[in-house]
């Protein structure tokens, strides 16, 4: 028995919709199969011509670039949501608001520009200041504005990606997780990879076993299996030692399968929509039970939820 | 040492972050939204941990950086210069809002600031801690450190000055005289800026003539170099300086600097043991400030320096660059519970076994006498270059005490010298620790004061605490680095103005 899934991670989740802010209207975004699609803007690649030429860069496109740019952004596993009781309030206003600080501090900046590095500002020359070191403050400074500029255009795309909403926040970090999981993370994105799943697995936790969230210890699991779980210790010293790997916060959690009934699931046998076989623990240590597990093909899309 | 661990430790607390029951914001000023909050134990735990070289500061940075952001997300309060590590350590938390946590100012907008770290990938890459290091000194330089002892006066109608010349140092930057000055108004005893030096004649042994520029170089205020300038030839046996109406004075570079060949011998501190007995020694420094609740055994208000340190030492663990076995965290919490200091977190056992400078330091705090018999105005002659260590050659450059307080004037050469200034202030970027054992047997810890950074060298002050006192006839300077330690004995001939 192999307990990898059988098709992309994305199998067990539908589609979902918003609308956003974008020109004069509202446009609706959506997530299909793993792709962000922008049905208002049938020729965003045409439109990306006409904006690298000085024309206005719809939002709607520009949320399809940030998507693009965040996909493996493991800052978005430590922003993003830890459950659906996690509620994370950054709307339109908000990244409206955090976009003209950011143009104004551009500005302050003597770049005039919020997104991009602007010209450099040697500023005045002193006959008696020799032209290396003001060649090296011109450098300085401009290496500087380029270093504020790019941390607020990373705010803003991260900050734009939360306005979505809680069914595109739990499918981008699902994107993450599986990028990470595909590439077999190293020494480098595992520490970011433990705590993304402690996080989440922490308060499914505490739902299953009633067991104190800090009480959970998460390590990843590297190997053909789903991992183990264990619970030791009595008291102040009791412990749910968990091995899962990377992808089970896409193929799992992100799907909305952390906990189906009275089991935690830990990996999905044969993933679809609106049915999908998984398998899940009744109890720490015991061996996973192979699970049918059904949504409600007419619940809402955004956040499933699913049933033995 | 375990970097892996180290991050994975951060990253974990701060996911307990989120698990803790929301706290209601902080009152903000009309139209402001409300202030957002980090806890001190994270800011403690990542300073903690960069400053033991477990974690590089810019991955330390993104993950509070990341936080920032997911607790601005959900409403909480904000922190201060959140993302920002800053290598000050603990102290730099003071003015809390509130105990056990750190408060910032009120931004514009919960998500408008731009602290958030730019990254090209999603991690920035770490510093190569096994690079190898630069030459301590500068490689054929002219390095050359003269004790000197001489006064130069300078009197007219507005200024009576004098400069007690305490060393000659001569490096890749240039040649110059360290001295302690005093200026006042012979009107009315009023102190007065530095005299006009650039009216000064300086001649050599071979004729050259030179000008003397004054630079504080960020030092306090009773302390300068005085540079020659143009640089003076290496091997110059003599200057002859001339203040206005004044006799010249001959000073002699040709005399050695007497004292014994300084000791240098393997230390068996972990990293982590490192930073929590320089934690120890900012604690120290710091105790006299409290003198009212010294006296009484009053609890000592040190929060801002304390507070997560429990925590800090669990980073430290986790990281590797402390053993659990380690006898420093107790040593930690019996000086906590000597100076009155509560609320640190620390749950190691309070161990008895404290070091003699920590016991010299305490004895002379309970006495209740540290401000008795202040040293009177006065310097003392010193020159002593210090073997290597770790990266970091140190060159004593001169004691003098002024207005109650001893500062002792040195220079490092080294690679730290030019690590980037961001990481922070010398004063936590400076890997050593150092002691003076006076010679009645008592304990000083220095402390920088002020710096100035040259390429390939730095100048600073440190300030001993508790002083120095003119009596002192030789002192042992302990330089303690990450892997050894440096003991040099040097003897002291005070002169006074």
């Amino acid at each position: 028995m192999t307990f990898g899934t059988n098709g992309p991670w994305f199998t067990c989740l539908p589609g979902c919709e918003t609308e956003v802010p974008c020109g004069t209207g509202r446009h609706t975004v959506g997530w299909e199969a793993g792709s962000l699609r922008l049905p208002s803007h049938p020729d965003a690649e045409g439109e990306l011509v006409l904006a690298a030429l000085g024309g206005e860069k719809a939002r709607c496109v520009e949320l399809a670039e940030a998507w693009a740019r965040h996909a493996d952004d493991l800052s978005v596993l430590a922003i993003g949501p830890r459950g659906p009781a996690d509620e994370i309030a950054v709307g339109w206003d908000d990244v409206i608001a955090a976009a003209q600080a950011g143009q104004a501090a551009g500005q302050a900046m003597g770049t005039g520009t919020a997104i991009g590095p602007g010209p450099a500002q040697p500023g005045p020359r002193l006959a008696s200041q020799p032209g290396p070191t003001m060649a090296r403050a011109a450098a300085r400074r401009r290496q500087m504005q380029e270093q504020v500029l790019a941390a607020q255009r990373r705010r803003n795309d991260i900050l734009s990606l939360l306005a979505l909403g809680y069914g595109f926040q739990v499918r981008l970090i699902g994107q993450v997780a599986a990028t990470h999981a595909a590439q077999h993370g190293g020494e480098q994105v595992r520490p970011a990879l433990v705590a993304a799943i402690t996080g989440r697995l922490a308060p499914v936790a505490e739902e299953w076993l009633g067991i104190d969230p800090d009480q959970v210890v998460v390590s990843l699991h590297s190997g053909r299996s789903w991992g183990s779980t264990e619970l030791t210790g009595y008291g102040a010293g009791r412990r749910l030692r968990v091995s899962l790997p990377a992808g089970w916060l896409a193929c799992v959690w992100a799907c909305g399968l952390a906990r189906v009934g009275r089991h935690l699931i830990v990996a999905v046998q044969e993933p679809g929509w609106p049915t999908a076989r998984v398998l899940g623990l009744r109890s720490p240590g015991a061996p996973p039970e192979p699970l049918d597990v059904h949504a409600d093909p007419d619940g809402p899309g955004n956040v499933p939820h699913w049933t033995i | 040492m375990n970097r892996e661990r180290a991050e994975t430790f951060l990253r974990l607390l701060a996911e307990a972050e989120f698990r803790e029951p929301a706290r209601p914001p902080l009152p903000a000023p009309p139209g402001r939204l409300p202030r957002v909050m980090m806890s001190v134990a994270l800011t403690r735990a990542a300073w903690a941990l960069t400053a033991a070289g477990a974690l590089d500061p810019e991955t330390a940075q993104a993950v509070l950086a990341d936080t920032d952001l997911a607790l601005a997300a959900r409403h909480r309060p904000e922190p201060p210069e959140a993302g920002m590590i800053s290598s000050a350590g603990p102290g730099r938390a003071a003015g809390s809002a509130s105990p056990g946590r750190a408060g910032g100012p009120i931004g514009a907008g919960r998500l408008a600031r731009a602290t958030f770290p730019a990254r090209t990938g999603w991690r920035t890459p770490r510093a190569d801690v096994s690079a190898p290091l630069a030459p301590a000194a500068p490689q054929g330089g002219p390095d050359r450190y003269v004790p000197i002892g001489r006064l130069v006066r300078f009197h007219d109608e507005t200024i009576s000055a004098e400069f007690g010349l305490m060393s000659y140092a001569h490096t890749a930057s240039g040649a110059r005289l360290i001295a302690a000055w005093h200026a006042r108004d012979p009107l009315s005893s009023g102190r007065r800026g530095p005299p006009p030096v650039d009216a000064f004649t300086v001649t050599d042994d071979r004729g050259n003539r030179y000008a003397l520029l004054f630079d504080t170089k960020g030092r306090p205020e009773p302390t300068c170099d005085l540079s020659l300038r143009p640089d003076p030839p290496s091997g110059i046996r003599w200057l002859d300086i001339t203040a206005p109406g004044e006799q010249a004075v001959r000073v002699d570079l040709d005399r050695l600097a007497d004292f014994p060949a300084p000791e240098v011998s393997d230390t068996d501190f972990s990293a982590g043991e490192h930073l929590l007995n320089r934690i120890a020694e900012r604690l120290l420094t710091l105790a006299p400030e409290f003198p009212a609740q010294l006296a009484t055994m009053a609890p000592v208000s040190l929060t801002s320096l304390t507070a997560g340190l429990g925590v800090a030492i669990a980073a430290l663990e986790a990281a590797e660059v402390l053993s659990p076995l380690s006898p420093v965290p107790g040593r930690l919490a019996t000086l906590c519970a000597s100076l009155g200091v509560r609320d640190h977190g620390i749950t190691a056992a309070p161990a008895p076994d404290l070091p003699e400078p920590w016991l010299s330091m305490l004895s002379h705090y309970h006495r209740r006498k540290p401000d008795t018999a202040p040293a009177g105005d006065g310097f003392a002659a010193v020159a002593a270059a210090l073997p290597e260590l770790d990266g970091i050659r140190l060159v004593l450059l001169g004691l003098h005490n002024c207005d109650g307080d001893t500062w002792m004037n040195a220079l490092t050469l080294g690679s730290w010298v030019d690590r980037p200034v961001n990481h922070g202030p010398l004063e936590a970027t400076f890997p050593l620790s150092i002691w003076v054992r006076d010679s009645t047997g008592r304990w000083h810890v220095a402390r920088s004061t002020g710096w100035h950074r040259e390429p390939g060298e730095t100048s600073f002050t440190m300030r001993l605490t508790p002083p120095l006192t003119r009596s002192c006839t030789w002192i042992e300077v302990r330089a303690t680095g990450p892997s050894a330690e440096v003991r040099a004995t040097v003897p002291l001939c005070w002169a006074y103005p």
